[in-house]
């Protein structure tokens, strides 16, 4: 058993206007953000969401902010989030630090604070869930860790606002603690030997070494921009030589050392009485089985697809487009105009074939919203059902096939809803090989909310052997490109390594947060662009230049892909967004102008088209504009090359005639 | 106790029996002690130990189908068997 001592020292930064939020990921951190501040901030499931560093005022304290940093396991850091959380150890004068700690995994909350601890920082420790650990029949004495580590641990319930009070005094009362754990005699003598150097570490020099010792990126950065070479260079040495003397790494001895001292204190601390299975954990168990999770799975998706596509795609959007503009404003509207505006092109632009009202405005409110709307809150509830790791694990073999594993369904199935903001997501695969391979597939096979519900209510129009034909192309591509690709790109496979949450009921307040910020960034996003849009359509259409594009395309949209000439001008549209070809689309099928295999045609190949000039940009910005600009030259020709395969063939099989 | 004992051999060649065995033969609901992990590519070790799962810790494995699912706390971690096969564990008497 290692040895310890706990020194406590006057706050250094007791006037400090930072208080930072830390712990592993699912404890509940930005549940407790949101009882700390008031202020709205996304919350989720499954690591990797929380990408962005959210910041809020304290309710209690004024004028001091509280930042909401991304999950992290521990340190050295590995991925990307952890490194935002360690640059915020590192480089704000924190007041407090608050660890939040799950209550029921005592063990991995514990290798965290002790890792805090040894930095020298404020800390205070909520240890969160504690329902669910005492419904698992676990019994916490806290008052045996307080005293180990000479800091206020407090028990919270934060879903239900328990214990924030006591967080809430903490915060100002917290001091800096100091705690030493005994490591083996070769590491603290090279700790000392770091100790004696002269230079100025951000946290304490114990913690700086024994990051120094793991490698950790954030602390080898900070060594390289704020130490002068010749303590550089010792600093080097001193590592090396524990190297040499642990080959198997100096982590490892450091965790076993920490493991140690967690275990007599988790003795001291913990009583477990056994526990019965609780319902949620066998469902949860159910849900990857691999006979029963498959009809689960189905389920869940076919649920999804009747909220989004035939409640959001169909009623709600009859309610608002044929009944709500159709029927009451766009007719008044257009009324009114005729009698106020005595100028024909200004009528035009504003309630005309591509106005302004009646096109942009209509089908962005009308059409999309709703669809945009359902997507969020379906998926929402998913995410904080902790249902989507699962996915994870029942996908794995399918992706497996094409070089992945069932990690990259988080982003593909995110890219149902918003292709630009999976793109984003991406980061949380560990290497650069299977980002690049989720990107292309984003971009050419999965659907947006957007356009998914305008296809699903043209599949829905045309018969159910359109929509397995449709799926079936769909998902043939994405494996077909999929399977080509990991081929072409270089690297190993990485296994699937996931954590299962369990099973929750989602907090109705947090999925309702959480879909207005998303919808928040899809109006603030797509609804410009779709003005945009418009209007360009609009000023090719009077200066005639659009009959005269309609005409280049002409050879390849009736010719190629069989199509009527007016679907040209859906198609442009398409280089926008694609869910506005979509929509386009959708119109001219519910007017009549597209046959059962036209409409078909047209919809598998704009489901093939890039997905919108956002989502463009947001590939340019995350894999460089060499291997972004690449996928769009391949996805454009790709997707008319499919759809025109696909009318011959279905033609020659006499489908839809 | 151990299911496949004939069929697989432990990690590092040590034959399969009570006292050694890759993480991968232990059958659904049993509880066994992590022995060692040294096999592993060192990034997967990292991740898992980052977890808690290290050395001397218990765990309960949950299924081996369609991939490794075990118990570490209160805590299910799921990772495919090639993963399993690098972690050497031990049986818990209960």
């Amino acid at each position: 058993m290692a040895a310890c001592h706990v020194v406590q020292q006057p706050n250094p930064y007791p006037g400090g206007k930072t208080v930072a939020l830390v712990g592993n990921p699912n404890v509940g951190k930005s549940v407790l953000f949101h009882r700390l501040t008031g202020q709205y901030v996304m919350v989720s499931n499954y690591p990797g969401t929380t990408v962005e560093v959210s910041q809020g005022k304290l309710r209690k304290l004024e004028g001091v902010t509280l930042i909401d940093t991304p999950g992290v396991i521990g340190f050295p850091s590995r991925s990307e989030d952890e490194q935002v959380t360690e640059r915020v150890l590192f480089n704000h004068d924190l007041r407090t630090v608050i660890q939040v700690g799950d209550a029921k995994n005592l063990r991995r909350t514990l290798h965290l604070t002790i890792q805090l601890a040894e930095m020298g920082l404020p800390l205070i420790l909520a240890l969160n869930m504690m329902d669910e650990a005492r419904m698992r029949g676990l019994e916490i004495r806290t008052e045996v860790m307080e005293r180990v580590f000479g800091i206020p641990i407090i028990q919270t319930v934060a879903t239900r606002g328990s214990g924030i009070a006591e967080v809430e005094r903490a915060i100002q009362a917290a001091k800096p603690v100091k705690l030493e754990i005994q490591y083996p005699a070769a590491i603290e003598q090279a700790i000392q030997k770091i100790e004696q150097m002269e230079f100025d570490s951000p946290v304490s020099k114990r913690a700086f070494s024994l990051l120094w010792f793991g490698q950790d990126p954030v602390c080898q950065k900070w060594v390289e921009e704020n130490t002068p070479k010749s303590i550089r260079d010792e600093l080097i040495k001193v590592r090396q030589d524990l190297i040499e003397k642990y080959p198997e790494g100096v982590d490892l001895i450091l965790q076993a050392s920490r493991e140690n001292f967690i275990e007599k204190l988790v003795h001291d601390s913990l009583r477990q009485a056994k526990s019965s299975i609780s319902n949620a954990t066998r469902l949860g168990h159910l849900t990857i089985h691999p006979v029963w999770g498959i009809p689960i799975l189905l389920a869940v998706l076919y649920a999804m697809y009747w909220f989004v596509g035939v409640f959001g795609a169909g009623t709600l959007v009859g309610l608002l487009e044929e009944k709500l503009f159709g029927e009451l404003i766009n007719p008044w509207l257009i009324a009114l105009s005729e009698k106020a505006i005595p100028w024909e092109i200004v009528r035009n632009f504003l309630v005309g074939e591509y106005g302004l009202w009646t096109m942009g405005v209509t089908y962005a409110l009308a059409l999309l919203l709703p669809i945009v709307l359902t997507f969020f809150i379906a998926f929402g509830i998913l995410e904080d059902s902790g249902y989507l790791p699962r996915v994870a694990v029942l996908s794995n073999r399918l992706f497996s096939t094409i070089g992945l594993n069932g990690q990259a369904v988080l982003p593909m199935v995110l890219g149902l809803g918003c292709v630009t903001m999976a793109t984003m997501t991406t980061r949380i695969l560990n290497r650069p090989r299977d980002r690049i391979l989720v990107t292309l597939l984003l971009a050419l096979a999965i659907p947006c909310s957007a356009q998914l519900g305008v296809v699903l209510g043209m599949l829905a129009a045309i018969s159910f052997s359109a929509a397995l034909i449709w799926v079936g192309v769909i998902f043939l591509v994405l494996m077909l490109v999929g399977w080509l690709a990991s081929k072409v790109l270089p690297g190993e496979r990485t296994p699937l390594i996931v954590e299962l949450p369990p099973l929750r009921m989602p907090v109705f307040t947090n999925v309702i947060f959480k879909t207005l910020a998303r919808l928040e960034w899809y109006i603030k996003e797509a609804v410009p662009l779709f003005l945009l849009g418009t209007i360009i359509l609009f000023v090719l259409d009077t200066v005639h230049l659009l009959p005269a594009l309609i005409e280049t395309l002409k050879p390849v949209v009736t010719g190629w892909l069989g199509l009527p000439a007016e679907a040209a001008s859906a198609l442009l549209m398409g280089f926008l967004r694609r869910d506005f070809a979509a929509t386009g689309f959708f119109v001219m099928q519910s007017q009549g102008h597209l046959s059962d295999l036209q409409a078909l045609v047209s919809i598998t190949t704009i489901t093939l088209f890039i997905p919108c000039i956002a989502s463009v940009f947001m590939m340019v910005k995350e894999r460089g504009w060499k291997i972004g600009l690449g996928m769009v030259a391949f996805i454009l020709p790709f997707s008319i090359l499919v759809g025109g395969l696909l009318m011959r063939l279905l033609s020659s099989l006499g489908w839809g005639s | 106790m151990f299911h496949h004992r004939r069929r697989q051999r432990c990690a590092r060649g040590f034959e399969a029996n009570n006292h050694c065995l890759a993480l991968c033969q232990v059958a659904p609901g049993r509880e066994v002690k992590i022995r060692e992990m040294e096999r592993l590519h060192p990034p997967f070790r990292g991740h898992l130990q980052a977890y808690g799962l290290l050395p001397g810790r218990c765990v309960r494995v949950i299924t081996q189908e369609p991939i490794t699912v075990i118990q570490v706390e209160q805590m299910e971690l799921a990772f495919e068997k090639s993963v399993a096969e690098g972690i050497l564990v031990e049986p818990v008497n209960d």
